[in-house]
């Protein structure tokens, strides 16, 4: 089942006198439960699309479409809800609040929705990212690694339709990477999670079963496992 | 004011007959009463049971085409493996001209090949469908590594290429040894092939948080930067290895053995300086 599909999607920035194109024309399906990874080089478009496939910014022209719902046809409040119950975000920053445990910090999104939080659920995630133990240990108690999987964790929390990463391990070492990316693999599998991700860094693209080349704002290639 | 506390009463019991389906739980309580909530349930339950209909038909129809396939694929090999025994009857037999001779040669060759596919097929099937299920256990890694090397030592004494190992003795991983066995062969194979003469194949365990790094670094001809992603999908072989034997299926299967373990495989390589495999497996034991 295709759960995302974009449609001749541009945008364009007057910048000044100059018009830059930072997508120029982008097709792309994705499937329920795949994991893509979008490559590119700085300036290529990727963060741009990853951003308008996650509402946070809007194309000039073409369309977004997920989960059956066309993102172009919301109003804003519309959209703000669609994201929070139906897109997880995975930055390179962690994001996390502050002054919230690891606990508190993964439930914050499922309890601003209104609802209460699965917690058989929650500890099910909380384990696989190997932080039961540090439950309620505050963000500045927790290495880069350890804060970057409660960043996973937190999106995974309230399922929904898409888990969008942008570079998720741009801060992190290389083994910490290695670590934190298998784990991203292996629960978008045991949960059948569609994950995007973007990333510069064609070994770590290597994770994911589609691979989306990106430049100048136009899909360079795709390659389908 | 007490229409609004229905109304609330009404659309939470809605959201929380949906939150527990959508976790894969059914509708347990009040899908027989005279109520409007109780009217959505059991019309919910309908749904359910609908999709869960068509799911398991489709996983059903799925399992008996993956059958066929394994079944054809064994029967396959008892004629192959037969018409290889009497074409070496045939040449040893001294009946043949030099013509004769040479033909038989070719269809031998090819026949070769064919039957080399079908093993391919039948391990590939094996992996698709779900028959085969990974008897993970906790095991020793070296043994495992060991004797994926010991089964391409020949052929890299042979190039006179250096295979240096280094694992802890006492590192145990949760796997299944035979296939594991099988996934870093498939990777030393490669190695070993794609390495020119007195050259080095280097192996190296290393324990992260989460993962346990197997990798496995040549001195070969390398992967092209644009080829690298390609390498683990099922017959792709690169054009400038179109004349080494093969038919680029190992790294496909290696790739499926580690994933049906929670692991990974990854490559980073330098055309005409080497390639290094990096294969992952978790430490603990996850589920898939």
């Amino acid at each position: 089942m295709i759960i995302l599909s974009v449609k001749e999607l541009k945008k364009y920035y007057n910048n000044g006198e100059v018009l830059v194109k930072a997508l120029d024309g982008v097709d792309l399906s994705v499937e329920q439960g795949s994991f893509t990874a979008i490559t590119g080089s700085s300036g290529s478009g990727k963060s741009t699309l990853l951003h308008i496939i996650g509402g946070l910014d809007t194309p000039t022209e073409g369309s977004v479409n997920i989960a059956g719902r066309e993102l172009s046809q919301m109003d804003n409040d519309e959209l703000a809800i669609f994201r929070r119950r139906q897109i997880g975000f995975v930055f390179q920053a962690y994001n996390l609040v502050p002054v919230l445990s690891v606990y508190e910090n993964i439930v914050l999104p499922i309890e601003l929705d209104g609802n209460k939080a699965d917690h058989s659920f929650i500890m099910d995630i909380i384990k696989m990212i190997g932080l039961e133990k540090k439950i309620n240990r505050m963000p500045n108690q927790l290495s880069g690694g350890e804060q970057q999987r409660v960043a996973i964790a937190r999106a995974l929390a309230a399922k929904p339709s898409i888990l969008l990463a942008d570079e998720p391990t741009g801060n992190l070492d290389s083994r910490t990477s290695q670590d934190v990316l298998g784990l991203l693999k292996h629960m978008g599998m045991h949960f059948m999670q569609t994950i995007i991700m973007i990333t510069h860094n064609e070994e770590i693209a290597q994770l994911a079963r589609n691979i989306v080349h990106i430049e100048d704002g136009k899909i360079a290639e795709s390659r389908w496992a | 004011m007490y229409f609004r506390y229905k109304y609330i009463i009404l659309t939470q019991s809605i959201c929380d007959t949906l939150d527990n389906v959508i976790s894969g739980g059914k509708i347990v309580y009040g899908m027989d009463l005279e109520t409007q909530s109780s009217k959505i349930k059991s019309k919910l339950d309908t749904v359910i049971n609908i999709t869960k209909m068509s799911e398991e038909r489709a996983v059903l129809q799925k399992q008996e085409v993956q059958q066929i396939i394994s079944d054809i694929s064994h029967q396959l090999r008892t004629p192959v493996s037969n018409i290889l025994m009497y074409s070496d009857t045939l040449e040893l037999s001294g009946l043949l001209g030099r013509e004769e001779r040479h033909f038989l040669i070719i269809i031998q060759k090819q026949v070769k090949k064919l039957e080399f596919l079908i093993q391919s097929l039948v391990k590939m099937s094996r992996l698709e469908s779900h028959m085969l299920i990974m008897k993970k256990e906790m095991s020793s890694v070296y043994p495992v590594i060991s004797r994926a090397i010991s089964s391409i030592l020949p052929a890299a004494d042979k190039k006179n290429l250096k295979v240096e190992v280094h694992c802890p003795e006492e590192l145990c991983l949760f796997l299944d040894s035979k296939w594991t066995e099988e996934a870093i062969f498939n990777v030393l194979d490669n190695a070993v092939k794609y390495t020119p003469d007195n050259g080095r194949i280097v192996v190296m365990a290393e324990i992260m948080q989460f993962y346990t790094k197997i990798q496995i670094t040549d001195t070969g001809i390398g992967i092209m930067p644009e080829h690298q992603c390609d390498i683990f999908k099922r017959f792709y072989r690169e054009e400038k290895v179109c004349k080494e034997p093969g038919i680029g299926i190992g790294l496909y299967i290696t790739k499926e053995i580690l994933e049906k373990q929670g692991g990974y495989i990854t490559v980073r390589s330098v055309p005409e300086k080497g390639s290094s495999f990096s294969i992952f497996l978790p430490n603990k034991n996850i589920n898939l």
